[in-house]
């Protein structure tokens, strides 16, 4: 009963605080850390080391002994520059979000923030709720999260932790940062049947023309018949758009419940094979209506329709 | 993880920390200690981890080796012993796990400070913050990358920030009176011994440190009457003089005194204070002792002040009992005997025999020596009476003393200080232990008169101090003691610094911080400020004048331009100078290539801050001035 009551309490007490927080650091696409934002308190081994600073004051009092007392000095000097240091370690670093990552549902989403004025700053750790902890020894550019997976849907990075307890370990000096950091969880793309990629959506097996292999060209559109005959001279299909473009592809989503899952996942899939293979789609979700394109933009504009279903 | 150079130098500076604190440290724990640091070190090698079953096991039976000397030790050392103990066997335990290597660091900076109890001369202070920072190398290695082995500049820098603080805070922190009483059981005694030997007092006067410093608020006594009273022997042996179990003394009688004066003792770690003759009035934690000497309630192991009011008179008589007791003597010297019964019977009274007395050391070519021949007979006085003639204090004071029982006058020997020197800047009399003395004091109607030979045969030992008082090979002897050789000069000066070190450092109590205060309340605050805001007024009309300067430049050169473009065209308010160029250069073709290499020199100067275009604008400008006219 009591632990369930201090869990409450600690829950209370960490939602007020969070709440005081996002009052004191609203979201933002840049933070630059300030007296405001950064909290300095002594560590664990601070305290040991306060009371090691005590008991030789005490030694060094009770004996009149001058000599310890003045280390009894010099650790608490020390202890009050590591204040300072601290503070200063992590004083106008600015934290910027970067562009809007995309992940699929079931694996990790990389995200990247850039940092500046990150020079000098050594030590330090960034921790979140949703994310695997990183340590810099001295800070890069540019840090990557590995977020860990989600389910599909459009998230905002939650509020994560810069700390550093540079140098001697006494003091730690922390913030909990807030960033304007949206990013997209796909769903996750199904494994094709066999059957329904060559009956009804692979383009027919006779393309517009063949053309030789050229670096960045998808894998998918490699002709592997013909590599397999003559695997020095790999040549790829292309299609050309009209032809496509005749037949526009129309999905809609219709299930509900389990098989809506299933079917987000195969219309992924099916998202990224058209666009792969240059057709035109449209899409249709219970919330909205996409008109037959394609490219890049629209293939995202239709994914992200597919996470918020 | 931990720094794999971790455990390497945290056995290193145990090693050094155990060779330092030998003093504290008995011979067994020493022995166990270095196998401890030994065996670690080769289980470090070997790659090998310590079970903690094994570490355990040791604790206990170091623990109980412990307790079972605990009755026959120094409460402190005891507990230099168990912190020694803790961090060889945190050490010992130690493979990877930062949170071992955390409390180690933490034991280590306790031993480490500890350390300061057992010897605080600057050569022992050197090494142990020699090993103070390098436990905070270790200390840093603990948060540091794992590979990291050198601080870099930033932490040195934050060192360096650290020590005006640290020195700020010595100075200027509040202290505290000691908490509970602390003695040390067997802290050496300096200053005078318990008992004189004939020859005693050698030892003392080879020691150049201080013993007392002394203030007078009015008056001040000549050099010749400062006989700083310490001790009294009143029981001879034969040999020896030793100090007598004394009754309790008599209070003091509250009379007028012509000399006031503030003692601040050294360290001594005995309880017997110095005074001049009859003490009349007290003041400080301090009581009248027997003999008219007065002492402290406890040791002084740190240094001590206290107020006396006192003339220059002889100490009164306490009863009678103090008369017979100081007049016991076996007559282990026979011709001493036999001359002070001679000279009883040509001189009656006491002043008149010794005034005889005098006469005797004078006549007799009695001479003064720090290196007097050795007293090997049975009979010492009577070989030093009759035979060698040569002596210090000691000497004349013992056989002083003897001649006078011998006559059957109250006397006995008095151990204390003589002199001393004046310091010109604090005006107060310091007191070295090279001063120390040894006279008689004989009872003569009531009063202990003093009765000092050494005045009679070494006259300048009392005006001038001991070394003028010695010829110069024995001024050499002196010396040799104060400079080792031939080192000379450097450790002169070395010993000036150890000096200043135990003065300024060590010595450092509530009492000078309160100095500092009042003088740092007496600085004359108003001129401080005056000057600072004045140099401050100062740097700020000369950062505007050399900024005015700077744009001035630019203003200048516009309006320059102005000037002399005037005649082909003038500009528009919200024009920009470029495009104002642009149209002159249009309505005149035959100055184009001119006005062009004026636009190009004029956005150098103004944007690319080339000073040297400057120049080449002027020039142009006046090319431009003289080719419409």
């Amino acid at each position: 009963m009591t632990l369930t009551f201090r869990q409450q309490l600690n829950s209370r007490l960490r939602q007020r605080f969070y709440r005081w927080l996002d009052k004191r650091q609203p979201a933002s696409a840049e933070v630059r850390l300030r007296q405001h934002l950064l909290f300095v308190f002594p560590t664990a081994y601070g305290g040991w080391f306060v009371l090691l600073i005590v008991l030789l004051y005490l030694f060094g009092t009770n004996y009149q002994n001058n000599l310890i007392l003045l280390c009894a000095y010099l650790l608490l000097s020390l202890f009050c520059f590591c204040i300072l240091a601290a503070f200063f370690n992590l004083y106008q670093l600015k934290i910027s979000a970067g562009s809007v990552p995309i992940g699929y549902a079931g694996s990790a989403v990389q995200l990247t923030l850039r940092l500046d004025n990150y020079q000098h700053k050594k030590m330090c750790a960034v921790s979140g709720q949703n994310f695997t902890p990183l340590f810099f020894e001295t800070l890069p550019k540019e840090i990557q999260l590995d977020l860990y997976p989600h389910r599909r849907g459009y998230y905002q990075l939650q509020r994560f932790t810069v700390g550093s307890s540079y140098p001697f370990g006494l003091i730690r000096c922390w913030t909990h940062i807030q960033l304007q950091q949206p990013y997209w969880v796909y769903p996750e793309p199904a494994e094709l049947p066999s059957s329904v990629s060559t009956a009804t959506l692979q383009p027919p097996d006779h393309p517009d023309q063949l053309a030789p292999y050229y670096a960045g060209a998808p894998a998918s559109a490699i002709d592997w018949k013909r590599l397999a005959k003559n695997p020095w001279q790999p040549v790829i299909r292309q299609y050309s758009p009209s032809t496509t473009a005749q037949h526009p592809r129309h999905l809609m989503v219709d299930a509900t419940g389990l098989a809506l899952e299933r079917q987000l996942s195969e219309f992924c899939a099916l998202l990224l094979q058209f666009e792969q293979q240059g057709q035109s789609y449209s899409l249709s979700t219970p919330g909205t209506e996409i008109t037959a394109s394609h490219g890049q933009a629209h293939l995202h504009r239709c994914l992200q329709a597919l996470a918020l279903c | 993880m931990l720094n794999p150079g971790f455990v390497y130098i945290a056995l290193l500076l145990q090693l050094l920390l155990l060779a330092l604190l030998q003093d504290g440290l008995s011979w067994w724990s020493s022995l166990v200690l270095l196998c401890i640091l030994l065996f670690k070190y080769t289980s470090v090698r070997a790659h090998k981890p310590v079970r903690m079953m094994t570490v355990n096991a040791l604790a206990v039976l170091l623990c109980l080796l412990l307790l079972s000397q605990l009755w026959q030790q120094d409460m402190q050392d005891s507990m230099l012993q168990l912190l020694f103990f803790s961090a060889a066997l945190r050490l010992f335990s130690i493979a990877s796990e930062l949170r071992h290597a955390k409390k180690l660091v933490w034991v280590q900076y306790f031993l480490i400070s500890t350390g300061f109890m057992l010897n605080q001369s600057l050569w022992f202070a050197a090494a142990v913050f020699l090993l103070f920072f390098s436990n905070l190398y270790l200390h840093y290695l603990l948060f540091a990358p794992v590979q990291r082995r050198q601080l870099h500049w930033s932490e040195f820098r934050l060192l360096l920030w650290v020590m005006p603080l640290c020195i700020a805070l010595f100075v200027l922190f509040p202290r505290l009176p000691p908490l509970w009483q602390t003695d040390r059981q067997h802290q050496a005694q300096t200053g005078l011994a318990d008992e004189l030997s004939l020859g005693g007092l050698e030892r003392l006067v080879q020691n150049d440190s201080l013993a007392f410093r002394v203030e007078f608020n009015s008056e001040k006594p000549p050099q010749q009457e400062l006989y700083w009273r310490a001790k009294v022997f009143e029981r001879f042996n034969g040999q020896d003089w030793l100090p007598d179990v004394l009754p309790a003394s008599a209070p003091l009688s509250a009379q007028q005194a012509r000399y006031h004066y503030q003692l601040v003792v050294e360290p001594h770690f005995q309880r017997s204070l110095f005074s001049l003759g009859q003490v009349h009035q007290i003041q400080g934690q301090i009581r009248p002792g027997a003999a008219g000497l007065i002492e402290s309630y406890q040791q002084i192991s740190r240094r001590f002040s206290y107020g006396l009011s006192s003339d220059g008179e002889a100490v009164a008589q306490q009863n009678n009992e103090e008369a017979t007791r100081n007049l016991r003597l076996p007559h282990s010297n026979p011709q001493a005997s036999a001359l002070a019964l001679q000279l009883k019977q040509q001189h009656t009274t006491a002043s008149a025999y010794a005034q005889a007395l005098y006469q005797h050391f004078q006549n007799n070519q009695f001479s003064y020596s720090l290196r007097p021949p050795v007293l090997n007979k049975e009979a010492q006085i009577d070989q030093f009476l009759f035979e060698h003639q040569i002596g210090f204090c000691g000497h004349y004071a013992s056989a002083a003393a003897y001649l006078f029982r011998a006559a059957g006058i109250p006397a006995r020997v008095v151990g204390g200080y003589q002199g001393g020197s004046w310091q010109v800047p604090g005006n107060y009399l310091q007191v070295l232990q090279k001063d120390a003395h040894a006279w008689v004091e004989y009872l003569d109607q009531g009063r202990w008169r003093r009765f000092d030979a050494t005045a009679i045969v070494a006259p300048l030992r009392l005006t001038q101090g001991l070394a003028d008082a010695l010829s110069l090979s024995e001024r050499q002897f002196l010396d040799q003691f104060f400079q080792q050789g031939m080192l000379g000069e450097w450790l002169q000066q070395l010993e000036w610094l150890d000096y200043y070190w135990s003065v300024w450092v060590l010595s450092f109590d509530q009492n000078e911080q309160r100095f500092i205060w009042q003088h740092l309340q007496s600085l004359p605050w108003l001129w401080i400020g005056a000057t600072l805001l004045a140099s401050l007024l100062l740097a700020l009309v000369l950062y505007m004048l050399v900024q005015h300067k700077a744009e001035n430049q630019n203003h200048a050169l516009r309006r320059l331009m102005f000037k002399v473009l005037k005649p082909y065209g003038l500009k528009t308010d919200n024009q920009t100078m470029e495009s104002y160029l642009s149209d002159l250069m249009l309505a005149h073709p035959q100055q184009r290539a001119t006005l062009d290499q004026l636009l190009l020199a004029y956005q150098r100067f103004e944007f690319a801050e080339q000073q040297e275009q400057l120049q080449q604008c002027r020039k142009l400008l006046y090319q431009l001035s003289k080719n419409k006219l």
